[in-house]
């Protein structure tokens, strides 16, 4: 297929109507434009066609709670659900009047807010995160969008709401947060001025460890040692660097996380021996 | 190797990734067994219309 990206310019705007973020990806889209489904990556024919069996079932279940909409327009439920799934399938257009019926519903406005968010209307999302500023899934996702735009500075105040209002990981969203701001320190490592460096490298280990100490049974536990590792080992401490690897090669169990650590092991360890007649290690 | 890993993890770096080729591909979901797929999404919009049949959207590259 020849590429098509600057004859068809719909393309691209209908790749980021619905937030393609990634190919290949496949979408299912309902004729009057609303997203069904969303997949992202390769599949083969034997794993794809319940995918796409999915994507009917969903279409034809929606539709049928459009159905019983129509029936019972003033059930709050059902309208909430409705609106809710409006938005997920990126029809805002239909989604506001419902939202207009029922202004002050908790989980309607929270779902406004992440669709603003998805679309980076900041300033639509923070109008809803003030009418409920300690939304722990709102202020997750605020998190998120401000990190996505590479905005520590502005991430911060809501990753704070999140931590202070859930101290017991009852969202399950608290281990996944801190893998992400560690990240986004780990990211300014590297090119950095040295005390700006040091600065960061302590930030993200002090993330990655916190996963590591306190929630060792949620599925980022391996990823926050791989990322501990190489945060070690882009602020030059190859020791702790390899010390950590080693350990998370020899204790996973998952082929894919071993194979990276030991890749990354080996990178860590070259690097180590390249420092070492220079360096005072 | 060593930073790819760290972008593989990374969600935050994905956005860097430059895009030479895009192409699309759509294709109404069909019943019959030769799925007949289309190049453009005003087509597929239209035909999909008309059906009331999902439209199946691929978005890949040729890298």
């Amino acid at each position: 297929m020849n590429p098509e990206h600057e004859e068809h310019p719909i393309n691209a705007e209908t790749g980021k109507k619905y937030g393609v973020r990634g190919y290949p990806a496949i979408l299912f889209v309902s004729p009057d434009g609303g997203l069904i489904k969303y997949h992202s990556g390769y599949a083969p024919p034997e794993k794809f066609a319940p995918v796409m069996e999915e994507a009917l079932k969903k279409e034809v279940e929606f539709q049928a709670k459009l159905v019983k909409l129509k029936e019972m327009p003033e059930d709050v439920a059902l309208n909430r659900e409705v609106g809710i799934l409006y938005l997920q399938r990126q029809q805002i257009e239909k989604a506001l009047p419902i939202g207009q019926k029922m202004p002050d519903d908790v989980e309607l406005n929270r779902e406004f807010g992440i669709y603003y968010l998805g679309k980076k209307e900041f300033d639509k999302a923070l109008l809803i995160s003030e009418k409920m500023p300690d939304d722990i899934k709102l202020n997750n996702e605020f998190t998120i969008a401000y990190l996505n735009q590479r905005d520590i500075e502005k991430a911060l105040p809501f990753s704070k709401k999140v931590f202070e209002n859930d101290p017991k990981n009852t969202s399950g969203l608290i281990p996944g947060l801190h893998i992400k701001l560690g990240i986004a320190y780990g990211n300014q490592i590297r090119n950095a001025a040295e005390d700006v460096a040091a600065e960061n490298t302590k930030m993200a280990v002090m993330h990655f460890q916190k996963v590591i100490d306190t929630y060792p049974k949620s599925d980022v536990f391996e990823p926050a040692q791989l990322y501990l590792g190489i945060t070690y080992s882009l602020s030059k401490q190859y020791d702790k660097a390899i010390e950590v690897l080693e350990k998370l090669v020899n204790h996973t169990t998952d082929d894919r996380m071993k194979q990276g650590a030991e890749a990354n092991l080996k990178r860590v360890k070259e690097l180590a021996a390249e420092a070492a007649p220079e360096g005072d290690n | 190797m060593f930073y790819s890993v760290f972008h593989r993890y990374s969600p935050y770096l994905a956005g860097l990734t430059v895009l030479l080729l895009m192409a699309v591909s759509l294709s109404v979901l069909a019943e019959a067994e030769e799925v007949q797929w289309g190049t453009s999404i005003e087509e597929a919009t239209l035909q999909a219309a008309e059906t009331g049949k999902p439209i199946m959207m691929d978005f890949y590259t040729d890298w």
